[in-house]
């Protein structure tokens, strides 16, 4: 069974961000621990992690064919002492791997940037710390298809 | 602002519970040993979207066991945690101290 664009997508932007690791040129090991759309809680083990999800969708009309240009949230979180300096590398990390290719490997026909870097901090029993960025992709399908 | 009564219910109450031994350590000042209650109920965060497992100690403490100040880690069953926030109860001979494993 044939998946949508939209899936083609998210398939791409999940393998490309499990790629963030040292031995691909990347400055932290965030690739690790990827996941969309998690909704159980996530163990101090498991910290650090990317936590994406598809959320928007907003659909342009033109002769023959829809553009769709689809918001991707994504929330690093870690835990510890992990500094924010690190923080911000995981952040330039997934900046990096957006960049590498802004086609999806030719699935979209462009990438754009949506939100910037959003930094929150709780501390209980440890240091707790989120960094949240957006952007969009924008793919093409014919009208009422998203299949092609 | 508590009453007489309230005051001596709240220390009845708080005796009748287990207190534990803990080492109170402050920078250039040493330690000393102290008696608390300890506290680590779960408390996940939720920072933006992902709800993350956690808990959220704290201790309860003699207030003359703190006073003077400079006090910076509390050690419990070998485990050092930081005193993120000391809570002096108005009137009470009890203090709260939060705590975290991160300075």
């Amino acid at each position: 069974m044939a998946d949508s664009k939209r899936q083609q997508l998210i398939d791409a932007i999940d393998a490309r961000f499990k790629t963030i690791k040292t031995t691909n040129g990347y400055e932290t090991e965030l690739g690790n621990n990827v996941f969309a759309w998690r909704s159980s809680p996530i163990e101090a083990a498991e910290l650090p992690c990317l936590l994406y999800r598809d959320t928007n969708e907003t659909i342009e009309l033109t002769i023959g064919a829809h553009i769709h240009t689809l918001t991707i949230e994504t929330e690093i979180i870690t835990s510890g002492g992990t500094a924010i300096k690190d923080i911000r590398k995981m952040l330039a990390d997934i900046i990096k791997c957006i960049g590498a290719d802004l086609t999806w490997g030719g699935i979209a026909e462009d990438t754009l940037p949506v939100a910037g870097e959003d930094i929150k901090i709780e501390q209980q029993e440890n240091i707790i710390t989120g960094a949240k960025l957006s952007f969009a992709a924008q793919y093409v399908t014919e009208p009422f298809n998203p299949y092609q | 602002m508590s009453t007489q009564s309230e005051l001596e219910q709240e220390f009845f109450e708080i005796e009748e519970m287990d207190w534990i031994d803990a080492i109170l350590l402050s920078a250039g000042a040493g330690s000393k040993a102290v008696k608390i209650q300890f506290d680590n109920e779960y408390q996940p965060v939720n920072i933006h979207t992902g709800i993350i497992e956690s808990a959220r100690p704290a201790a309860l403490i003699q207030t003359s066991d703190i006073e003077g100040g400079g006090h910076d880690a509390l050690e419990i069953d070998g485990i050092t945690y930081n005193l993120i926030e000391i809570q002096k109860q108005n009137q009470s001979i009890f203090t709260i101290l939060i705590l975290s494993k991160d300075a």
